[in-house]
């Protein structure tokens, strides 16, 4: 995207891109650290976590600002205009990010003293393929890159095939009365990860808009359990 | 359905030269019915110069040359038939700076059916006059006070003074060209309120540097860059998805 005449304009724009990034980077970091807390029962982590989600919160909030602004006193139209009210829609997406990962983090303190350890396993895959949609996804807004935007967009199918596979493994667990309470804290684990696949392709459809002007106009593949 | 639209003017291949210096390049736009069409681009890009060929305005220009078609209701208006007075009558136009003449509020809106020969009595000329007044929303303002110089107003009003002039004498086109680049922001939109109601009975075109102007007024745009027409469309398209790059560099304040 070429420069504006606006300098002052051009430095808006940026640093609301930088603010953004800084989430998708804290957002990623967080998640990669609530799926090792989770599955090493890592209290310490999961600590980490929780405090750290306070910057995703405040980095929304001066977004929102930068975009009003930006708005009132630039009146800006076609592709500034989509880009920055993609920038409120996925700063959004990353803030519910943020809170899912959060609470995996609570989750985790809550079944520290719960045993077995080997029960959350699979949540590590699980996390990690939200994880890999969460890069890409960021990527793809970053970099402006419609494929792997699409990529991202379609493939989400596959997070919610295993969270449908990993909710039926808890729920046998469950059904033969064993473990109860971590495996329905893991329910919710899996929930929250399949959640944070949702708001992945929602910042991917943003990044789709911003380029093209137009909505996706297909049917999201979906699997629900 | 495709809905069928209405145009008032079918412009055709149109060139322009002033001398041999080329203003305009082979121009074809079609001006909708009922509709006001916004004319952007920057300075020199052509939009004055193509606004004042529909009413043949540069026909005093002496080395200004218009070639291609100007059709208004499917008739030729260069066409040796067409008589430019008439024309500019059906035609009006309203221009940056508000001119009203050195006379009474009165007498501006009434020169114009005089000398068309509408309102053969004093009682119809009046009506004119303030049903004029009226439709350019400036009765209120001025109803006591017609003998006053139309000068003596302030810029909003004798803008709106030089709009009932224009409408005086029943005009099925208005041009405006610029209209509220002198004015501050309450009158000009009070200007753009009228525009939308006249609307309702008039062809409006306007020429303005304003894009926000333009976004809140028009139904339709047309873009011009260097005596090119690059782009036009609907209004609401034009700002939110323009198809071409030169376009969105425009609206978006990217060049110069």
């Amino acid at each position: 995207m070429s420069d504006h005449i606006s300098s002052q304009f051009n430095n808006d724009i940026l640093e609301i891109n930088v603010k953004l990034t800084k989430m998708g980077g804290i957002c990623e970091d967080n998640l990669k650290k609530a799926i090792k807390a989770i599955t090493k029962n890592d209290s310490e982590l999961a600590e980490f976590i929780i405090k750290k989600d306070q910057e995703l919160d405040t980095l929304e909030s001066e977004i929102d600002d930068l975009v009003i602004r930006t708005i009132a006193l630039r009146q800006p139209v076609a592709d500034d205009l989509r880009l920055l009210f993609a920038a409120i829609k996925i700063s959004a997406a990353l803030e519910r990010i943020g809170d899912l990962t959060k609470n995996i983090g609570k989750r985790t303190l809550l079944i520290s003293e719960e045993q077995p350890i080997k029960l959350r396993e699979p949540i590590a895959d699980l996390g990690k393929m939200a994880h890999v949609q969460l890069s890409k996804a960021i990527n793809a807004h970053t970099n402006q890159d419609q494929d792997l935007a699409m990529q991202v967009w379609s493939e989400d199918v596959f997070l919610d095939k295993m969270y449908a596979k990993i909710t039926t493994e808890l729920v046998d667990s469950l059904r033969k009365k064993k473990h109860v309470e971590v495996g329905s804290h893991l329910l919710f684990v899996a929930k929250n990860l399949e959640r944070i696949g949702d708001h992945t392709t929602e910042i991917s459809e943003m990044v789709h808009y911003v380029i093209t002007g137009n909505h996706i106009d297909k049917e999201r593949p979906k699997k629900s359990i | 359905m495709v809905k069928k639209l209405n145009y008032k003017f079918e412009i055709k291949g149109v060139n322009v030269f002033y001398g041999s210096k080329q203003a305009i390049n082979d121009i074809s736009l079609n001006i909708e019915e009922n509709k006001i069409t916004a004319l952007i681009g920057p300075s020199g890009c052509g939009k004055s110069t193509f606004l004042r060929c529909m009413n043949r305005m540069n026909d005093v220009i002496t080395n200004c040359r218009v070639k291609g078609k100007i059709l208004l209701d499917k008739q030729d208006i260069y066409s040796d038939k067409i008589d430019p007075v008439q024309l500019r009558a059906k035609v009006g136009m309203v221009f940056q700076k508000p001119n009203p003449f050195p006379k009474s509020i009165f007498e501006n809106i009434a020169y114009g059916p005089r000398i068309h020969g509408l309102g053969s009595t004093k009682a119809e000329l009046s009506e004119i006059v303030l049903d004029s007044l009226e439709r350019a929303g400036l009765i209120n303002e001025v109803r006591d006070r017609l003998d006053d110089v139309a000068t003596g107003l302030s810029g909003g009003q004798q803008q709106r003074i030089c709009i009932a002039r224009a409408i005086a004498v029943n005009p099925e086109v208005i041009l405006m060209d610029e209209p509220c680049s002198a004015l501050d922001p309450i009158a000009t939109a009070r200007i753009e309120e009228l525009m939308n109601s006249l609307a309702t009975t008039y062809t409006i075109v306007i020429v303005t540097h304003s894009m926000q102007q333009a976004a809140r007024v028009s139904q339709n745009t047309a873009f011009f860059h260097m005596g090119d027409l690059v782009e036009t469309g609907e209004t609401g398209k034009i700002f939110t998805q323009p198809d071409e790059q030169r376009t969105q560099d425009y609206i978006t304040g990217r060049f110069g």
